[in-house]
């Protein structure tokens, strides 16, 4: 069966000693849409993303990328793919500089070889200076251009979850997977992150987007994924999930209103 | 026949030794996930404290044993005031924690070889000039003492960790410092602790051993390497699994120097570790990943 | 913006002394020998330390096995010098090649081992096979010709100096292109650097192998200037001490590597009179450093920053106002 939609998770499940983290999770993202995940700690949406991330191999389903299995690949090849994630916790290499970060994330769709590289060949110089290009757009995106040649582990916090974001943008996804991005973010920042997430969405990019705070998700997400101990509990758009007992019960708590304004 | 059991024998011994060092060092990478390359070094002091104080200056061996136990805890509380704790203050990587050591090593080693030339050193047996026979086999007491020494640590050991306070925390340090706290215990006074502990064992261990291994300024640094093999060929973080990988490494060299030389005693033993390295990296006893 | 003219004067100052230095004498040319290999050495496990962040504590290994192949395929095999040196480096190669399967698997703590297991064995090794490497006695390196000219300290020392030019030209481009980058990225977050589409093993290897290049290199060209070599030379204190080059000069830095490489090979000399506090001295250098630890080189940076400033006032003292403000200082 041909799949439409970009991304497709069938029946995957993990298991960590005796600790089912995802037992078969059945969910799909649409191209250029946000589907966001949400659920209590210890659902499995982490797994979820270092699953897709090939972080792992899963121990059951499978993986469909564009109906490619990407299951049995392995980390290093996902951004190949066109597949780009950030972490629960910032991960930036602190030593390097800004801009350092963000080229990183190009660094898959730099073919030069060693040699080439060393005699600093035209291809090769040329390669190096797209790799800035895309590297300083990807800042401009964020509005840290100013930052690029700062040292990485210098940087506010708040302004390190936007360098990750330009890294993971750096290397020209089609899917986005993103953990908690707003995460240690103040109210303005999660403002500006959420216009980044539209302005991403205008470049036909699907985001996948882990998340707790509900504001972010009910306001920018096109559908919903509740998971919760290792299994999906509920699937559709954020008005659905809003009012779903189910979810209300297991995550949400009565006192939530949805509010899409 | 009575040849290769007293071969064993040595090997024991002097893999005691090993896995004491063995021991002591996964104590303190517990505790601290330092790599403390002076291990060796507190041995060598033990052995050449042993000599100057048995040998050289003729006291008596129990009050030479209490002075090196004074003295070792010294030397620990030294190391670990002025080195260890202000560079896990500075959050030091552990990579540059370890090559401290190896610093610290060096400094004890030279200082040590300035004040002895560079000697080696001779100790006076403890038990005289007595052999046990034993089957038709000769052994020297002072290599039963080493095992005997050995397995009376890990007794006490044993008990501490398992028992008191102190020591229940003290290999929770390594896994968790907030369950340290909750048990109302100082991390900082783990950090003492651990190498309190291996100070002392190991400068007693040397202190025993001092008599058959002709204590020598650099004889710490081949030591700290074979008490690495043993911590890792029995399985690294697990203190009694590195007392049988010594015990292991011991018999091994024992033997190879006994048949070819003592360099393919090296050998063998590298070329063990390199094995165990590649193949089973968990050791004997360690749990496969 | 920097003034010109003192740099030029400096920098052709320095050219002159490198071009001309074996006129300064035997020793002096003996020195810079030892100097150059420390350097090269230097470069090669800064490259695999520095940069990739993986620890190397069995360089002596990959050294020896450069200068016993280098001067076995000499001695036994009567190859000329020429092609007696590449082929060193490509068996410092191979053997990397051969371990790097069991050691590039390990992190941190037993990698150290590990590698330094290796470094041990090659020792050993040697001292065992008497047959063939001379054991302890050690192993002649026979003298090179080219028509009829013998090769001397003088010829080694210019070839020493081109690789130590070029060798450090080739670290500096690794280091500014992707290739440094992933380095640095798969030192500072492995995992990280593989999600980010770093093939980290593959990189590793690439390191590892570019550090046994050098360290293969160094090795032939010290058994070449030294005519005479031991596994002394390449023993376990000898293992602890090759390190100290980039680590005086601080991990990750390249021109760090040329400073740690002359205070090394300079300090044994200062300290020639007092032989027995050698151990000593090193190990006071080695742990005071760790408190300190983008090592000398960022140290002298801040010095000699401040050095510049006095040195540029000076230059100028005679220099029109307008002129000196253009050359302010940064």
């Amino acid at each position: 069966m041909r799949e439409e939609r970009l991304l497709s998770i069938r029946e995957l499940s993990k298991d960590f000693g005796g600790l089912r983290a995802l037992d078969r999770v059945s969910l799909g993202a649409e191209e250029g849409k946000i589907t966001a995940v949400i659920g209590p700690n210890g659902a499995g949406k982490t797994t979820l993303i270092n699953a897709i991330s090939r972080v792992f191999k899963c121990d059951g389903g499978e993986i469909l990328f564009d109906n490619k299995q990407i299951g049995k690949l392995q980390a290093h090849d996902i951004t190949g793919v066109g597949i780009a994630r950030t972490f629960q916790v910032v991960r930036l290499f602190k030593q390097l500089t800004v801009l350092e970060n963000v080229m990183i994330g190009s660094h898959s769709r730099m073919k030069t070889g060693i040699f080439q590289v060393l005699c600093r060949t035209g291809l090769a110089r040329s390669e190096e200076e797209n790799a800035q290009k895309d590297g300083m757009d990807a800042l401009r995106f964020v509005g840290l251009e100013d930052k690029a040649g700062n040292l990485a582990g210098t940087l506010a916090y708040g302004q390190q979850r936007l360098v990750e974001l330009a890294r993971a943008l750096a290397s020209k996804p089609r899917l986005l997977l993103l953990d908690e991005p707003a995460a240690g973010l103040n109210p303005r920042e999660v403002d500006m992150l959420f216009n980044l997430f539209e302005r991403i969405r205008e470049q036909r990019i699907t985001i996948v987007l882990v998340e707790h705070n509900m504001g972010l998700v009910m306001s920018c997400a096109d559908m919903v994924v509740v998971l919760a101990q290792g299994r999906t509990i509920a699937e559709g758009s954020p008005k659905e999930i809003g009012n779903n007992p189910t979810v209300i019960k297991a995550y949400l708590g009565k006192g939530w209103v949805y509010d899409r304004s | 026949m009575a040849e290769i059991v007293e071969t064993i024998v040595i090997g024991i011994s002097i893999g005691c030794l090993y896995g004491l060092i063995g021991l002591c060092f996964t104590v303190i990478y517990n505790a601290t996930d330092v790599i403390n390359f002076a291990q060796g070094e507190f041995l060598m002091l033990g052995a050449v404290w042993s000599w100057l104080l048995a040998t050289v200056l003729g006291i008596s061996l129990w009050i030479a044993a209490l002075i090196i136990v004074g003295l070792s805890l010294i030397a620990a509380v030294v190391f670990e005031r002025i080195v260890i704790t202000p560079l896990m203050n500075m959050n030091a990587g552990f990579i540059r924690i370890a090559i401290c050591t190896m610093g610290i090593s060096m400094i004890i080693s030279g200082a040590t070889g300035v004040l002895t030339k560079f000697d080696w050193l001779r100790a006076d047996p403890f038990f005289g000039i007595t052999v046990w026979g034993v089957g038709g086999v000769s052994i020297q007491p002072q290599y039963v003492m080493v095992v005997v020494e050995t397995l009376i640590f890990l007794g006490i050991y044993y008990f501490f960790s398992k028992s008191t306070i102190y020591g229940i925390a003290l290999r929770a340090t390594g896994f968790n410092k907030t369950t340290v706290r909750l048990l109302g215990v100082a991390p900082a006074a783990m950090v003492f602790l651990a190498f309190g502990i291996a100070a002392v064992m190991s400068g007693l261990g040397g202190m025993a051993m001092a008599p058959v291994t002709n204590p020598n300024a650099m004889m710490g640094l081949p030591l700290v390497i074979k008490g690495f093999v043993a911590a890792i060929v029995g399985g690294l973080g697990n203190p009694y699994a590195a007392v049988v990988g010594g015990i292991f490494v011991g018999v091994l060299a024992s033997l190879v120097t006994a048949y070819l030389s003592s360099a393919y005693a090296e050998i063998a033993v590298f070329a063990v570790l390199i094995g165990f390295l590649a193949i089973r990296p968990s050791g004997l006893f360690g749990e496969a990943k | 913006m920097r003034s010109t003219k003192p740099t030029t004067i400096l920098i052709i100052v320095l050219l002159v002394v490198v071009a001309t230095l074996p006129l300064f004498g035997k020793y002096v040319t003996y020195l810079s020998h030892l100097i150059g290999i420390a350097i090269i050495l230097a470069l090669g496990i800064n490259i695999f330390w520095g940069l990739c962040g993986q620890i190397q504590f069995g360089a002596a290994g990959f050294y020896a096995v450069g200068a016993y192949a280098c001067a076995l395929l000499q001695a036994k095999l009567g190859w000329h010098v020429a092609y007696a040196l590449p082929a060193a480096v490509l068996a410092s190669l191979l053997i990397g090649l051969v371990t790097a399967p069991a050691l590039l698997r390990l992190k941190i703590h037993t990698l150290a081992l590990g590698t330094m297991a290796f470094a041990l064995v090659v020792y050993y090794w040697l001292e065992t096979t008497a047959s063939v490497t001379g054991g302890e006695e050690g192993l002649r390196v026979l003298a090179a010709y080219v028509s009829g000219y013998r090769l001397g300290p003088v010829f080694y020392y210019y070839l020493i100096t081109l690789f130590v030019i070029l060798g450090f030209i080739v670290a500096e481009r690794f280091k500014r292109c992707k290739i440094g980058r992933a380095w640095m990225a798969i030192r500072e977050d492995e995992g990280c650097a593989a999600v980010m589409g770093i093939n980290v093993g593959r990189y590793k290897l690439l390191a590892f192998l570019i550090c046994c290049g050098y360290l293969g290199l160094g090795g032939a060209l010290f058994a070449q200037q030294s005519g005479w070599i031991t596994p002394m030379s390449f023993g376990i204190f000898y293992n602890v001490t090759i390190i100290f080059p980039v680590i005086v000069g601080g991990l990750g830095s390249n021109w760090g590597c040329i400073l740690g490489g002359v205070v090394m090979t300079l300090l044994p000399q200062v300290l020639s009179g007092m032989q027995q506090y050698q151990v000593l001295v090193y190990g006071f250098l080695l742990a005071g450093l760790m408190f300190a630890p983008k090592g000398l080189a960022s140290l002298l940076e801040e010095g000699t920053r401040k050095l510049w400033r006095t040195f540029s006032v000076v230059a100028h003292t005679g220099d029109k106002t307008e002129d000196r403000q253009h050359c302010g200082e940064n």
